[in-house]
């Protein structure tokens, strides 16, 4: 009898073990307050500000472990990057508008024209990506709201236009225009440029409402939210995308419809079990295996710009409102999360070029100029989250 | 199905009230004596009611979210469906009395590890009221039954559990699912 009841122990024993270190592994989110999260946000555009050439680039990539500079660029990232400059902006932190101009100086001057649209391309390959444009003038709508500046108006209807050029008709987004035959590629599709463009054209529409930006905007969200996940053959969908996130946010009081706000709460379900599953990662011999490799911040600080688009959408539109705390929560973790593994100024004396360790993040000794983008576009926009708690009763 | 309506169904399946009847019918050739059933429902809803209580600080200080614990719940569940379903009920030694009444009646049968966990969730994710009267309600249907039926030839239990067994999984994959597509 007590043998029976032994190995019945027993086997509960060793099963809540295995569960204990695979599934059922402890989720740790770090605490955050608005002073420790505004710190981090600012150490982050620190960096991005250090690591910026004179004439507007930033440092791609930065290897610790060699203490060097490897020669690359990556201009879709260039234009993301100085998008966060601007967000920063946009959520208060003036002093970054100077460094995101800079940014935007490079981009202009490396600008293709063709009938009446412009569109960023690579000036060493010749490249004309969709994602580069999309986040210029993502960019350019972000200072727009913070400034209120008319500056860069013809700019943005100008790389407005070049987006729309490379439309198809189910509202997906083509992802290279092609110099040689005066023609968007029609072969390839990019599962980041069509969410990039997407949110790119509702800011248009927030800026300059009359003149049709809406149109293209809706074929995008119809396409992304029916579509996209199918047609271009996304493994595990919804894909995470948090471009969309944002554009379905920018888009909440157009107003959406429903089968816009079922994919809203696809995305913001896989971001919230993402954030779920990062906080069960800690590294090590024994983690690893079991709940893969830290996430980089590039990837973190998605999930988290995703989670906040979609609890401000949560806080608009009331089909979505049962999801508001949870998604809170998630964005305060992934937060907390992203800044616990940010190298801090006094952790960067330790390392060998300390200006380009002090506020960045690395994995395999490396940090590359995307990981503070994300970083610092979540890390800013969790800010309203915390600031909405602090008011409350 | 209304919330009140899947937690029981939820604790009915991981209790498997077929597989509780073969497993005492197969240790015991007479009928029990009413106590021994009253004293296997009292020990196992005190069990289950204590998980239902202690749910949210067993989730705090296992530093788990709800919706992260339905995996968990929905794996220890689907091991326990498959186990009934390929080796239909479980061989448990019965002492007579109410030694036996506690072990194995009360634990690990009616308050199965399976049904532990499908009340642990439920009661996280639902509030306790309604995982308190469904442990209630099927504990004490299975304890009744149970009594009614053992010292009884009954062939239908054995297939009968392995058919509850594959409801578990298809329910415990659900609950997998859920748990994966949550914020």
């Amino acid at each position: 009898m007590m043998a029976a009841f032994g190995a019945t122990v027993l086997v509960c024993a060793v099963g809540l073990a295995l569960l204990r270190v695979t599934v059922a592994a402890p989720q740790r989110c770090p605490e955050i307050t608005p002073e420790s999260l505004a710190t981090s946000a600012s150490a982050s555009a620190d960096w991005i500000e250090i690591a910026q050439y004179p004439d507007g680039r930033y440092v791609y990539e930065y290897n610790a472990e060699t203490d060097s500079l490897p020669d690359d660029y990556n201009v879709v990232r260039h234009a993301g990057v100085t998008m966060s400059l601007y967000q920063a902006v946009a959520l208060g932190d003036q002093s970054r508008l100077q460094a995101a101009d800079l940014g935007t100086a490079w981009m202009q001057a490396n600008l293709i024209e063709h009938d009446d649209w412009v569109a960023l391309r690579n000036p060493v390959t010749g490249r004309v990506k969709l994602g580069a444009s999309s986040l210029m003038l993502a960019g350019l709508a972000q200072r727009r709201l913070a400034t209120d500046d008319p500056a860069y108006d013809d700019l943005m209807r100008r790389l407005a236009r070049f987006l729309v050029v490379m439309q198809l008709p189910d509202g997906a987004m083509l992802n290279y225009w092609n110099p040689a035959t005066g023609e968007p590629d029609p072969t390839v599709r990019s599962r980041y440029a069509t969410g990039e463009a997407l949110w790119a054209l509702a800011q248009m529409h927030r800026h300059f409402p009359g003149e049709g930006w809406d149109e293209p905007s809706w074929r995008i969200a119809d396409y992304l939210a029916l579509h996209r996940d199918e047609v271009e053959g996304l493994d595990f969908p919804p894909w995470p995308d948090q471009w969309a996130a944002y554009s379905l946010s920018e888009m909440a009081d157009w107003p959406l419809e429903d089968h816009h706000i079922e994919y809203a709460r696809a995305i913001a379900e896989r971001f919230g079990f993402l954030i779920r599953v990062e906080s069960q990662r800690t590294g090590g011999f024994i983690n690893e295996p079991f709940h893969g490799r830290l996430t980089r911040a590039a990837g973190l600080g998605t999930w988290v710009e995703g989670l906040t688009s979609m609890w401000r959408l949560a806080r608009t539109d009331e089909r979505l409102a049962d999801l508001e705390p949870k998604l809170a929560e998630r964005a305060l973790c992934g937060a907390g999360i992203l800044a616990s593994r940010q190298i801090t100024f006094r952790e960067s004396a330790a390392w060998p070029s300390p200006d380009l360790a002090a506020g960045a993040w690395f994995r395999d000794g490396i940090t590359r100029m995307d990981d503070q983008q994300h970083a610092l576009s979540g890390l800013a926009l969790t800010e309203a989250i915390l600031a909405t708690r602090e008011e409350a009763p | 199905m209304s919330g009140l309506g899947m937690t029981i169904l939820l604790i009915f399946a991981a209790v498997n009230p077929p597989a509780v009847l073969a497993t005492v019918n197969r240790a015991v050739e007479e009928r029990l004596h009413w106590k021994v059933a009253a004293i296997a429902f009292l020990a196992a809803a005190a069990l289950l009611l204590a998980a239902t209580f202690a749910a949210d600080a067993f989730l705090d200080a296992l530093q788990l979210e709800p919706e992260t614990f339905r995996i968990s719940a929905g794996i220890v569940m689907a091991v326990t469906g498959v186990a009934l379903l390929l080796f239909g009920p479980f061989s448990y030694p019965v002492e007579p009395g109410w030694k036996g009444a506690l072990l194995p009646f009360a634990f690990p049968l009616l308050a199965s590890p399976a049904a532990f966990a499908a009340v642990l969730t439920r009661s996280a994710d639902k509030g306790e009221p309604g995982a308190v009267l469904a442990s209630l309600i099927v504990v004490g249907a299975v304890a009744a039954g149970v009594f009614a039926l053992s010292g009884r030839s009954t062939p239908f239990a054995g297939p009968l559990s392995r058919l509850i067994g594959a409801v578990l999984i298809f329910r415990a994959v659900g609950l997998v699912i859920d748990g994966i597509r949550s914020v």
